[in-house]
């Protein structure tokens, strides 16, 4: 039961995250994120029960399931995040672009208007 | 006819084989025709060059709506210019059609004309891009409030004004529906104007396939 609240959440979470532009604290959370995620993994390397005892907790049968669930919503995460900021950067590279074919464009001449 | 005060805006992207009939049979009436070269590998923007055009050159390929952009740039730059028109480089537009959007421009009535091949019996699209396009139409009508009877049609006419209001941000082929989307938010006048789309075997093989309406609407919910 729990398990679809939490999951829900998750996803809401990420798209609110993405959708709160970028600033230090955003990018604050996301690292905070990160490495709260490396030692909760490496922990539950150590202790592996753990993810089964998460698992019923929250309502899902197995410890591998939950992690499936996991992983599917860090996937989907990091997918819109790397979207992002493509088009972030495309767009930065079409204003580079645009700014360097008119720097080198022919100027408008009054006197000579269809100089090629 | 005086046509110092139109500028033709042509996106060029590898179209070698086609783009120095265009560049003529436009420069026969219109003087300022700028070709916009979105980084051609095969020597398109030499020889817009060399058959009269104003070339301006993106260093890498961008798309078609930021070479638009790039074009709507470079000719507000020129202080003589009142009227602009977008025309493809790949054979499929007639000069006359481009000729006729100047003058029902040039009445002061409208701001925008847009292009429509089914306003008369000219185009001879297949069925199945009959289809698309009016599912197309019918898309972008329902979002952007206009009612229009053809979409992604290369050949538009801009007032200078109505030019300065348009901002394209959709640098592959979504911007046709941005610009639609733009005019109308910013509420200026448009009507349509019959454009004959020359299919040749040439367009037909470089032309949009179908998939390509599947990337555009992907690029419109995403943006």
């Amino acid at each position: 039961m729990w398990i679809k609240v939490i999951i829900i959440s998750a996803i809401l979470a990420v798209v609110g995250l993405l959708l709160l532009r970028r600033g230090s604290r955003v990018l604050a959370l996301r690292r905070l994120a990160m490495v709260g995620f490396a030692v909760a993994f490496a922990a539950s390397v150590l202790f592996e029960d753990v993810w089964t005892v998460v698992a019923n907790a929250v309502g899902v049968g197995r410890g591998t399931d939950l992690l499936l669930y996991l992983f599917i919503i860090m996937t989907l995460a990091f997918i819109a995040a790397t979207y992002l900021h493509f088009r972030g950067v495309e767009m930065q590279i079409t204003a580079l672009a645009r700014r360097v074919a008119l720097a080198e464009a022919p100027p408008h001449d009054p006197a000579q208007p269809d100089a090629g | 006819m005086r046509l110092d005060d139109t500028w033709l805006v042509v996106p060029l992207y590898n179209e070698a084989a086609v783009v120095a009939d265009v560049v003529t049979g436009a420069r026969a009436v219109f003087t300022k025709v700028v070709c916009v070269d979105d980084g051609s590998t095969d020597g398109s923007a030499d020889i817009a060059k060399a058959s009269g055009a104003v070339v301006v050159r993106h260093p890498l390929n961008l798309g078609q709506g930021a070479a638009l952009q790039t074009g709507f740039d470079y000719v507000l730059a020129d202080p003589a210019m009142r009227y602009v028109v977008t025309f493809d480089s790949d054979g499929q537009h007639q000069v006359a059609d481009a000729v006729a959007m100047v003058e029902l421009l040039r009445t002061g009535e409208v701001d925008v004309v847009f292009g429509s091949r089914f306003l008369d019996e000219r185009t001879e699209p297949g069925r199945t891009k009959r289809a698309v396009l009016r599912l197309a139409t019918g898309l972008s009508n329902l979002t952007t409030g206009l009612r229009l009877t053809d979409a992604h049609n290369g050949l538009r006419g801009f007032t200078r004004p109505a030019l300065a209001a348009v901002q394209i941000r959709q640098n592959r082929m979504a911007h046709a529906s941005e610009i639609v989307a733009q005019v109308a938010k910013a509420g200026l006048r448009c009507t349509e104007s019959p454009v004959h789309v020359l299919y040749t075997e040439y367009s037909r093989r470089k032309g949009q396939s179908i998939w390509n309406s599947v990337n555009i609407l992907t690029e419109l919910l995403y943006r």
